[in-house]
């Protein structure tokens, strides 16, 4: 199902997403007295457009903490503890997001996430063992599972978007099984492409039957952008906070002029790479290919080494698609506040994004360095770090002083959560 | 903490009976600035402006409910503590300590809060974590493995091992070149060694021509190709030592418990690590690796045990597995050899398996001029000798990269068999 969870989180965490649809009121009158973050709103030059940056608070020694009794608690009870562990995570990840002096909150029940694991876990296990023992029938189960894909990733986001707050008041995720469809349908084609080309390898060579077997991969790659986009779009367009909703003028033809630029960035260092790896060859090959030092392992190293320089040029691309790719859809969302009865207008409340690519680079490098360094133990700390970056580059613009925001239709917290956990509100998303 | 707020002049004792919070009443985002008072039983939710928990004005609380009705939020990390109200409000409170001492919150009140909190407790957590994950690594899923590789049928065994062998004979094996006489002969063996092992009728072996090897496919199937048969050459029993390896394999149903094993791991490999994401997560496959490659050398270890019994048993010596471990070793090391020597000649080194018996003319036809051409799969012997400080040396760099080797050290194995005798 490794599509499946993908496309239900498409970039980071989850809570990213989350704060993406975060949209709270300012504190026209309030805020000057009573503010304790340590950044105040301040006024672009530009225009009266006040800012009111994200900010994370947490710290990887609290969240460190959380972590080992989370994934004790997980072992012991032999898995049945994840939900409660989630709901933990997302706690800790959640109200130590600020905006405009208050925090976000999550306040899903563990139970409904029990249930929507168990039948997604005997799904996986289902595939992944009859994956190896029969891959006919793993493409079939490819396409079951394809097609439910939609289904389970638009119940996730109205779970987990119902069960985030901002200032006691929901969000929500009203977006259907036909929105769902208009963004996951690339992934049906492919698992049904599949089926009608399966990719097989002959020693006897490469013929007419190996280049069908690439069109499912070709049509895949072809229509990722749009996925990617349409899922942005589907998230933005779809969701709301309180009695407020949130859209977006960001078109998927923006994605894929994001992608384009990413491939042309990926060429551009491909230059510079092969140079480097021409170096490391004529550097390292007459070390060791001298016969006092070669071993078994000599040309497993030299490919390991000439792999290094490619590597490097795929961690900037995909740095450089991670940050605009925020950047392109967050820019172009807003929240439109519904005007009380006393107003004839309402309110535009506008998201912010200035993720940069070599913020993220340094954040992924150093991440990977710390994991791979501490054997795992520094996984808190690179999670934190990630929810600190995302948070900073986050900001909300307005540019009337902020009314209130109503909750939707009158519906109190608990009301509203009733709502989103619902049988049908299946959480899936690990 | 149950003074009654009439008896007290408020003002001076505001901190005992009052915390800082900042209240939202769930119908708009507004955020008000407020002062949670307790008075008895009662908590009463003040305006920050109002000094009392009377009021300064004659304005009403902006909330107040019995203390049994509010719910206290479980406390995470540095982040504000949050009380529902019965009518959906809540009121956020920085300070800790305080609001435990408000509202006189008892060590029974959030659990999980309070291990997270306590240091003793993360570290005996951390250490029961690395205890928990050892145990579950040595012990449960190698048992849940047995448990469910017997309750697999033959049938869907026999099917796997069915697929597996179409894939390879379309990857590059090919039919044995090996005279239909020896394949019968050898074949006779296996069955006898078969029947001894009361697997009659449920092995089947079958000739390949590929790199020096014999394996076991799931459901009974044997591969032993041609190059294997030639490199142990005139030594029968060491053949055989090879096959009851094998059989082993099939007696232990060993690739079955191999992939039932590999995906238990992937679970518990999943269930610590998901907090990773992004392009960190490629060291997430780190330890499902080192783990399967450490199942295999175990699987390996055990198909050994078993071969030297069946050895035992059928009236052969387990020694003749040593020798067959040595041969096969000899073979490599001239391999590697002659590998080492291409290179100090500026050649390719050419392809590590190809049987020199059977020369490629692209790549046998530029032999080193310094040494007469190798034959590492019939006589390795000749090429290796009065050479032995440069094969030391590559024993040596083999011995350190064992923990990422599929098979155990073959000295290991060939010194068990011999103690097997």
């Amino acid at each position: 199902m490794s599509e499946g969870s993908d496309a239900v989180i498409p970039a980071g965490p989850p809570d990213a997403e989350s704060d993406a649809a975060a949209a709270p009121d300012g504190d026209s009158s309030a805020a000057p007295a009573t503010a304790v973050t340590a950044a105040p709103p301040d006024v672009a030059a530009s225009s009266r457009e006040t800012r009111y940056p994200f900010s994370f608070t947490g710290r990887a020694a609290d969240y460190f903490r959380i972590w080992v009794v989370n994934t004790f608690l997980l072992i012991v009870t032999l898995g049945l503890y994840s939900p409660w562990a989630k709901v933990r995570k997302r706690q800790f990840f959640l109200r130590h997001t600020w905006a405009a002096d208050a925090n976000f909150d999550f306040h899903a029940n563990p139970w409904p996430i029990l249930r929507g694991r168990l039948i997604a876990g005997l799904l996986f296990a289902a595939y992944w063992f009859w994956g190896n023992v029969n891959p006919k029938h793993a493409a079939w189960l490819g396409l079951a599972l394809a097609a439910a894909t939609p289904w389970l990733a638009v119940s996730s986001l109205r779970f987990n978007l119902g069960n985030t707050s901002y200032r006691n008041l929901r969000f929500r995720f009203s977006g259907g099984l036909r929105d769902s469809l208009g963004v996951f349908w690339p992934f049906v084609l492919f698992a049904g492409l599949t089926l009608l080309f399966p990719f097989e390898v002959d020693a006897e060579g490469w013929g007419r039957e190996q280049w069908k077997g690439l069109v499912p991969s070709l049509v895949l790659m072809l229509f990722y952008p749009w996925f990617v986009g349409a899922y942005r779009l589907m998230l933005l367009r779809r969701s709301g906070y309180g009695a407020a909703n949130l859209g977006t003028t960001a078109r998927v033809r923006q994605i894929y002029a994001v992608y384009a630029r990413a491939g042309l960035l990926f060429l551009a260092l491909a230059l510079p790479a092969a140079v480097a790896n021409g170096l490391l060859v004529v550097l390292l090959k007459p070390r060791l290919s001298d016969p006092a030092a070669f071993t078994q392992w000599t040309t497993q190293i030299l490919f390991l080494l000439n792999l290094l320089p490619w590597a490097a040029v795929a961690i900037c691309a995909y740095a450089y698609t991670q940050s605009r790719l925020a950047n392109v859809t967050l820019c172009a969302s807003h929240l439109e506040v519904p005007p009380p009865a006393s107003a004839a207008a309402g309110q535009m409340i506008r998201l912010h994004s200035t993720l940069r690519m070599r913020t993220l680079l340094k954040l992924y490098v150093l991440n990977l360095l710390a994991i791979v360094g501490s054997v795992g133990f520094a996984m808190p700390w690179a999670a934190v770090r990630s929810a600190r970056v995302r948070a900073e580059s986050m900001a909300l613009l307005s540019d009337a002083p902020l009314d209130t925001v109503l909750a939707q239709d009158g519906l109190a917290g608990a009301a509203a959560a009733d709502a989103a956990s619902e049988f049908f509100s299946l959480d899936v998303a690990l | 903490m149950t003074t009654s707020a009439t008896t007290v002049d408020a003002s001076t004792h505001a901190s005992e009976r009052s915390v800082a919070a900042v209240w939202f009443d769930g119908k708009s985002s507004r955020r008000h600035p407020a002062r949670l008072w307790r008075v008895g039983d009662e908590l009463l939710l003040r305006a920050a402006g109002d000094a009392t928990v009377e009021g300064t004005t004659d304005e009403l609380p902006l909330a107040h409910a019995a203390l049994a009705e509010v719910r206290v939020g479980s406390r995470i990390g540095d982040a504000p503590y949050p009380i529902t109200f019965p009518g959906g409000g809540v009121a956020l409170c920085a300070d800790h300590a305080a609001t435990d001492r408000l509202l006189g919150l008892g060590v029974a009140h959030d659990t999980v809060s309070r291990l997270e909190r306590a240091s003793m407790l993360v570290a005996v957590a951390l250490a029961g974590l690395v205890a928990a994950l050892w145990f579950a690594y040595q012990h449960l899923i190698p048992a849940a493995t047995d448990f469910a590789a017997q309750r697999i049928p033959r049938e869907t065994e026999r099917h796997l091992g069915d697929v597996a062998l179409k894939a390879m004979d379309r990857y590059g094996f090919k039919p044995s070149l090996l005279a239909e006489s020896q394949q019968e002969k050898i074949r006779a063996d296996f069955d006898r060694l078969a029947a001894a092992a009361g697997m009659r009728g449920q092995a089947t072996l079958l000739f390949r021509k590929q790199s020096m090897n014999a394996f076991a496919l799931p459901g009974g199937t044997v591969v032993l190709t041609d190059e294997l048969v030639r490199a142990l050459g005139d030594d029968h029993d060491a053949l055989l030592a090879v096959l009851a390896h094998e059989l082993g394999h099939q007696a232990h149903r060993d690739t079955l418990r191999h992939l039932i094993s590999g995906s238990l791991t992937a679970v518990l490999v999943g269930a610590v690590t998901g907090d990773v994401s992004g392009v960190a997560a490629i060291s997430t496959a780190v330890p499902s690796i080192a783990s399967t490659l450490r199942f295999s050398r175990a699987i390996e270890a055990e198909a050994d045990s078993y071969a030297f019994d069946l050895l035992r048993q059928t009236g052969h010596s387990p020694a003749a597995f040593a020798r067959a471990m040595e041969r096969m070793r000899a073979v490599q090391l001239c391999r590697l050899l002659r590998a080492k020597d291409r290179a100090a000649a500026n050649r390719a080194p050419g392809p590590m398996y190809d049987p020199d018996e059977d020369p490629n003319p692209l790549t046998e036809s530029s032999s080193t001029p310094e040494r007469p051409p190798a034959r590492c799969l019939s006589d390795p012997a000749d090429y290796l000798r009065d050479r032995d400080a440069e094969v030391a040396k590559l024993d040596l760099e083999g011995g350190m990269l064992s923990y990422v080797s599929t098979h155990p050290a073959t000295e290991e194995r060939i010194a068990r068999a011999k103690a097997a005798r």
